[in-house]
């Protein structure tokens, strides 16, 4: 191939890389389009996540530098050697074989906590039992329904609070939640817990996390549930204690339960 | 060589084609801008009552111009310049949810009627958008000034909180969503729209349906005689030519007063407007609940139990004996919105149903009580809410307004303990077997 064709083919991986480099330093005109604001006590998915990245990016870098540079040296238009047959190295392969299947080893067992960690050992109490959820959250066409069990800590009983789209955990604790789909396949995505989870008709599912950092986060729906799917989004609302947390949950409470009205106190 | 210029020939014909289809799909993005439709279901119920048809030039054009001059376009819309109207309605907040949807120059978000509620509700709040058709319930209808969940007394419009209340938190058990993650202006600016299209379709069918209004005019002066009536045939066969003329005339005067300024502030918008600008006047406030202990509370629910079977109250007739919504007996009941006076549909004439379903009408659907045990509460789950609904119906739908006399302010408080606490929970996913009424869907 010409020149010409070789830079343009070049082209593309400079682009892809130009992409990354412009989103990662938050960099105009690519702005807010890298992670959203980390409030996970665990690091791992993020750092799972730039391993796998970094190490990517570095193989994609060498082998369009090295593609680019064949493309040029052994053009076929100005290239008069003749044509060379090889057998290959032995030492070679031996090496592009025992160095990826080292990588992908450390991937697998890094993973594996993260997995479990994810999926498996759901936190406990004190006494080792698992842990109650904080709330029920139900996904149906086209919100959450978020249903709190109140001061029993059971669902289902007269005290539940009943929400939508407003979750409320308290900071600095582990927190699980139960959710459950009434209608379709919806999916809980919590980008800043980096948490997200399908959400199955007749399933009960439990997540969990621990936030470190309070204020209000995005809860968004990352399963196409429907033609309303870009309006499923809630609200997270990380109180700074469990203070706090109760404080609002009594206040919540007390306003589902209003049962007076005068026009004078609007 | 024969088959190659066939080949080629059949290729000459595509690409035009494909063209034509191109440019036709790349126009479509700059269609013409957006229109009200005209109630024509309105417009044919007329129709059918009066036998004459509607003429287009002396009563439908009329109708649309007014409607314009009084209350713009999709884009624009505007507010009629009548006195009190400022309480009802805000043109700044107007221009906020009208339009196509995007941003102003200070990034605000604009045209949030089309981004959020059009798809459902309609560009004329028809509740009859591209999406209402596969729901059930159907979306709201705004034209017809009705709204089912409120604070005020039966009969009476919404107060703004109502309908604010409604768009913030969605109405569990139907389509609506909650808009609660709206900044707090942009769900003003909807409440307003909403109240907009409300008015604006209120007085299209006021000046539709009314008798004094285009209703009645005699155009059938002006019509071929292909679109007469046999009544009118008759009529107008009667007549000479210069009554003929005279009458036309006449009409036409009439037009020019039911166009004036003076017809539509003082009878038209006086109408329509007074009932809105005194919804505030028609809240019921609710006196405390009585604090109770447990024991109380159970007494409260045996006694709600006891009125919920009772003739005073007569909640199981329709509601069921086991509250599943399943003690209706009357086979044709169907809300406002569907059934005649408001609607369109007569349940013992129904031949003529093809004819709205083809005007954009949605097939009318069998009304149900509700289902008090799977703890969905449309209209909110606080106490009020119920203690509001009971005292003051459910407009539109047969849930009827219990008059004090009937039942005190206490025995609602016990229907509503009943109702929210006493009443076992059916599984939506593993349902009570219902009596067959409800269990066969009509429609």
């Amino acid at each position: 191939m010409g020149k010409f064709w070789s830079f343009f083919f070049a082209l593309v991986p400079i682009l892809g890389i130009g992409l990354f480099v412009f989103a990662i330093n938050d960099w105009a005109p690519i702005r807010g389009h890298w992670f959203p604001e980390l409030i996970s006590k665990s690091h791992v998915i993020d750092n799972l996540f730039n391993f796998i990245m970094y190490l990517t990016g570095a193989v994609f870098i060498g082998t369009s530098i090295v593609l680019a540079w064949i493309m040029v040296k052994y053009d076929g238009g100005s290239n008069k050697e003749p044509v060379i047959y090889s057998h290959g190295s032995h030492t070679l392969e031996v090496i592009w074989s025992i160095i990826p299947a080292v990588v992908l080893l450390f991937i697998a067992i890094y993973q594996m906590d993260a997995w479990a960690n994810a999926r498996m050992y759901r936190p406990t109490l004190s006494d080792g039992t698992e842990m109650p959820p904080h709330a029920r959250v139900t996904g149906r066409q086209f919100e959450w329904k978020i249903q709190y069990p109140g001061k029993d800590g059971k669902l289902d009983t007269p005290d539940d609070l009943h929400l939508i789209n407003d979750l409320h955990v308290p900071m600095d604790e582990d927190i699980v939640i139960r959710i459950e789909s009434m209608d379709v396949l919806h999916s809980f995505f919590l980008p800043n817990l980096r948490v997200k989870q399908d959400v199955v008709p007749g399933m009960q599912q439990h997540i969990w996390f621990h936030a470190v950092k309070d204020g209000t986060y995005d809860i968004v729906c990352a399963e196409l549930c429907g033609w309303g799917h870009y309006k499923m989004k809630g609200r997270l609302t990380v109180e700074p204690s469990r203070e706090e947390f109760d404080k609002w949950l009594e206040k919540a409470y007390a306003e589902q339960e209003t049962a007076q009205y005068s026009l004078d106190e609007e | 060589m024969i088959l190659q210029t066939v080949k080629h020939n059949r290729l000459l014909l595509r690409v035009p084609g494909f063209l034509f289809c191109m440019s036709l799909f790349l126009l479509s993005g700059c269609s013409e801008p957006a229109q009200y439709r005209l109630n024509l279901v309105a417009v044919h119920k007329v129709e059918l009552a009066n036998d004459s048809s509607f003429e287009s030039e002396h009563q439908l054009e009329p109708i649309a111009d007014i409607l314009e001059a009084m209350f713009g376009t999709p884009d624009l819309p505007q507010i009629p310049p009548v006195p009190g109207i400022e309480d009802v309605l805000d043109i700044d907040k107007l221009y906020m949810a009208a339009g196509p949807y995007g941003t102003d120059e200070h990034g605000k978000a604009q045209g949030l009627y089309r981004q959020h509620c059009v798809h459902c509700h309609g560009i004329s709040g028809d509740g009859a958008g591209p999406t209402a058709a596969i729901l059930n319930p159907y979306p709201r209808d705004y034209r017809l000034g009705k709204f089912k969940f409120k604070s005020t007394a039966s009969g009476s419009k919404p107060t703004h909180g109502d309908l604010k209340k409604t768009i913030e938190n969605g109405m569990t058990g139907t389509a609506m969503p909650s808009f609660k993650l709206l900044d707090s202006d942009e769900v003003e600016a909807l409440v307003h729209y909403v109240k907009y299209l409300s008015i604006r379709g209120e007085v299209e069918r006021y000046l539709i349906e009314d008798g004094d209004q285009f209703a009645e005019l005699f155009t059938a002066v002006f019509k071929d005689h292909s679109q007469l009536s046999d009544d009118e045939k008759e009529e107008i066969d009667e007549m000479s030519t210069e009554e003929i003329k005279e009458e036309q005339e006449t009409v036409d005067a009439e037009i020019v007063y039911l166009k004036s300024q003076e017809n539509l502030v003082e009878n038209v918008m006086e109408f329509v407007l007074s009932k809105w600008i005194e919804a505030d006047d028609n809240v019921l406030e609710i006196k405390p609940k009585p604090e109770m202990n447990l024991k109380e509370l159970e007494e409260s629910m045996a006694n709600g139990r006891k009125l919920f079977f009772s003739k005073d109250a007569a909640c199981s007739t329709c509601h069921g004996d086991t509250a599943l919504g399943d003690g209706q007996t009357a086979a044709d009941f169907y809300d406002d919105w569907t059934e005649i006076p408001g609607g369109f549909y007569d349940p013992k004439n129904p031949e003529s149903l093809p004819e709205f379903l083809a005007l954009g009408a949605l097939e009318p659907r069998k009304l149900r009580p509700r289902n008090l045990r799977q703890g969905v509460y449309r209209g909110g789950r606080r106490p009020i809410d119920i203690f509001w609904r009971i005292r003051n119906g459910i407009d539109g739908s047969k849930m009827p307004a219990a008059k004090e006399v009937a039942l005190t302010d206490e025995e609602v408080w016990n229907l509503v303990d009943f109702v929210r606490s006493a009443l076992p929970y059916d599984q939506l996913s593993r349902p009570l077997v219902h009596k067959p009424e409800n269990t066969k869907e009509i429609n």
